[in-house]
């Protein structure tokens, strides 16, 4: 192919631990063949070159202070297509967790006596958000590659299908789909909590697989039925308060916004 | 001779009916001389739940499992349709693709309860009928199958389904019998050739046939689960509107294990994944279920079936009602393992006594 006919491609990110655009890294070989078919003209965590002429721009991280406003803003004007990589892009992610609290008593919790600093005019670009929010509560994303961190295969099958024009195969079921059919003992028959009920799969439930319970690192699934899930997790006499630990480490963006919780104020006495 | 007597002439002379009786150290012995020959898979213990796994020798196979306390997590469609099968390698350039050629041996499936046996013949339907799909056939006319009844589990109502008896759809079947005795039934040519050099089998005698009785009079009064499945196409076709179906809408999670875990839930999906070079890839088949979100999804987002209700009723008519109208039969088995794996607590016998109840009602 010549060198002209590649498709250009940017890496972005916001909040984020970037781990993701690791997992792009880390695969290695696979990712110099890649590149007999993508350029990438950015890509902060790889190469110091920046360009504003691209076609795909992959986003890391969630948008957290008014100035990546703009910034994302100017990245989906430029990009034809604009693909969320990673919880924190796709659904806000542990970033989300401070949307439970005033964002006084995040700055408070995080530094301590410090925090009076935020009102001074040097720490204006610092300014955050009341709230963390994924990457579709401010522009429109084309597609979702989902989990924290990615799957990088995931991540090439998106990149490959992308190239061949075709729309890339990203599941919306239960993580219980996939670990059913590889004959999985639920967790549940173990009295564990195990959130692949009402998560979104395509990790091949990693976790449950390896004896883990399933966080919903990929966020829930369409309008997750958490009303149910409340019950059975009474039925079954297991933690309320667990359950809902566990729901806020990635999921609170979603559970802020719909005003979702496990335990009303009421019961919480 | 028209193409159906000869299908029926030859059906007659594969029908061998032949009875025995055999010890468990006979049964044990069968089964050590088998597993050196064929590949055979059987219900093990795992944790608390039981699997299909290779086995060498008797013991090796799930309690449980015989005496019908659980059956296995997934049914045997597995060896046929497996969840993740590679179908065909690509090459757009020149537009042409290859058939994956897998290697195939014959291989023993040993315990298939009548249920599932049942559920097997009417994935054989599905697979075989109209349309034969070539990697389904290759592995079930590899598959010998040993059948063996037992005792109807917690959640299974095969009683009421009408498939806790079988009398085709297995090479070799077996009854468990009080006094660590075997019934055994010899079904095909294929069974036949199994217990050849197999010695213990003696005729059945008095006393044994009275043990067989008293296996199905035992297995009879087992059932906790009745229902009545008469006519039910017919009751689906009236109570579409139900409010049964906005209570059951509410209460799945749609977290798709019934029909994972199910014996006849034969949906799938095809993924096409290019290699690297962009030119070459493979078309892959997957496990699916129509409780998914975006099952129903179709060009242009619209969904058919974007409601939970919708959805979950939609495996209830697609099991009982269109199944039934095109094969003149039930998908469902009764075999339980959606009751015993939905953590909502959705049981179909419970849905459809339900249904009937309301109805008789109003
Ligand atoms: S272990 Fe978790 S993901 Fe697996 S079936 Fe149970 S609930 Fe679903
Ligand atoms: S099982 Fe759940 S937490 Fe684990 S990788 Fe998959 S979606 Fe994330
Ligand atoms: S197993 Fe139960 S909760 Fe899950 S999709 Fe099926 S009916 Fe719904
Ligand atoms: S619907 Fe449920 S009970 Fe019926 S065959 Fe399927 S898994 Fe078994
Ligand atoms: S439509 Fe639903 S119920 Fe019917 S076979 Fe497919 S998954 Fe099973």
């Amino acid at each position: 192919m010549p060198e002209n006919k590649k498709v250009k491609v940017a890496f972005f990110d916001f909040a984020s631990c970037e781990g993701c655009q690791l997992q792009v890294l880390n695969l290695e070989n696979e990712f110099l063949n890649l590149l007999e078919h993508i350029e990438i003209v950015n890509f902060r965590e790889a190469i110091s070159e920046k360009s504003d002429d691209y076609l795909i721009a992959f986003v890391e991280g969630s948008i957290t202070k008014p100035s990546d406003i703009p910034r994302i803003k100017k990245i989906r004007e430029n990009a034809k297509i604009l693909v969320a990589l990673g919880a924190c892009a796709t659904h806000g992610c542990v970033n989300s967790m401070k949307n439970m609290f005033k964002i006084n008593d995040v700055k408070k919790a995080t530094y301590g006596d410090d925090d009076k600093l935020f009102d001074s005019e040097e720490a204006k670009p610092f300014e955050t958000f009341e709230q963390a929010m994924p990457l579709d509560a401010v522009v429109k994303v084309d597609y979702y590659i989902r989990g924290c961190p990615i799957n990088n295969k995931e991540f090439l099958m998106v990149v490959k299908a992308l190239l061949k024009g075709k729309m890339p195969e990203i599941t919306d079921s239960a993580v219980c789909l996939e670990c059913q059919a590889k004959g999985n003992i639920c967790l549940y028959d173990k009295g564990e909590i195990c959130l692949g009920l009402i998560s979104r799969g395509g990790c091949d439930a990693w976790c449950p697989s390896n004896g883990f319970v399933c966080e919903g690192c990929r966020g829930f699934i369409d309008k997750p039925n958490i009303e149910r899930m409340k019950e059975i997790i009474i039925e079954k006499g297991l933690s309320l308060e667990y359950a809902e630990k566990r729901l806020q480490l990635f999921n609170s963006w979603e559970l802020t916004k719909n005003k979702i919780t496990l335990i009303d104020d009421k019961e919480k006495k | 001779m028209n193409k159906n007597k000869v299908k029926e002439k030859n059906k007659k002379i594969k029908n061998i009916n032949l009875e025995y009786i055999m010890s468990v150290n006979v049964l044990k012995n069968f089964i050590e001389v088998l597993s050196t020959k064929y590949k055979t898979y059987a219900p093990v213990n795992k944790e608390k739940r039981v699997v299909w796994a290779q086995i060498k020798n008797f013991n090796e196979i799930s309690r449980d499992y015989i005496d019908g306390i659980q059956t296995t997590i997934l049914p045997p469609k597995y060896f046929f349709f497996p969840p993740n099968e590679k179908l065909l390698f690509l090459n757009s350039n020149n537009v042409d693709y290859k058939k994956n050629e897998q290697i195939h041996e014959p291989f023993i499936l040993f315990g298939v309860h009548p249920c599932d046996i049942h559920g097997l013949l009417l994935m054989d339907k599905i697979f075989l009928e109209n349309y034969v799909d070539d990697f389904y056939k290759e592995k079930r006319d590899n598959a010998i199958i040993i059948g063996m009844d037992t005792m109807p589990n917690e959640w299974n109502f095969s009683k009421s389904a009408g498939t806790d008896i079988i009398d085709s759809g297995f090479d070799i079947f077996l009854i468990p019998l009080k006094e660590n005795k075997f019934y055994i039934k010899i079904a095909t040519k294929k069974g036949l050739s199994l217990i050849k050099n197999i010695n213990g089998l003696f005729p059945l005698n008095k006393n044994d046939k009275k043990l067989l009785t008293e296996f199905y009079t035992e297995k009879n009064k087992r059932y906790k689960r009745n229902v009545d499945m008469h006519d039910l196409p017919k009751l689906l076709d009236r109570t579409y509107e139900s409010k049964i179906w906005d209570e059951i809408g509410k209460q799945c999670v749609a977290c798709t294990r019934c029909s994972i875990v199910c014996p006849t839930c034969y949906c799938f999906n095809i993924k096409e994944d290019y290699y690297l070079n962009l030119i070459e890839g493979e078309r892959v088949r997957t496990w699916d279920s129509c409780l998914r979100q975006n099952f129903a999804l179709v060009a242009g987002g619209h969904n058919f079936r974007s409601s939970l209700k919708a959805r979950i009723r939609h495996r209830y008519y697609h099991k009982e009602r269109i199944f039934s109208y095109i094969y003149g039969k039930s998908a469902c088995v009764g075999c339980g393992r959606c009751s015993r794996d939905c953590k909502a607590n959705i049981k179909p016998d419970e849905v459809f006594n339900k249904l009937r109840q309301l109805e008789i009602k109003s």
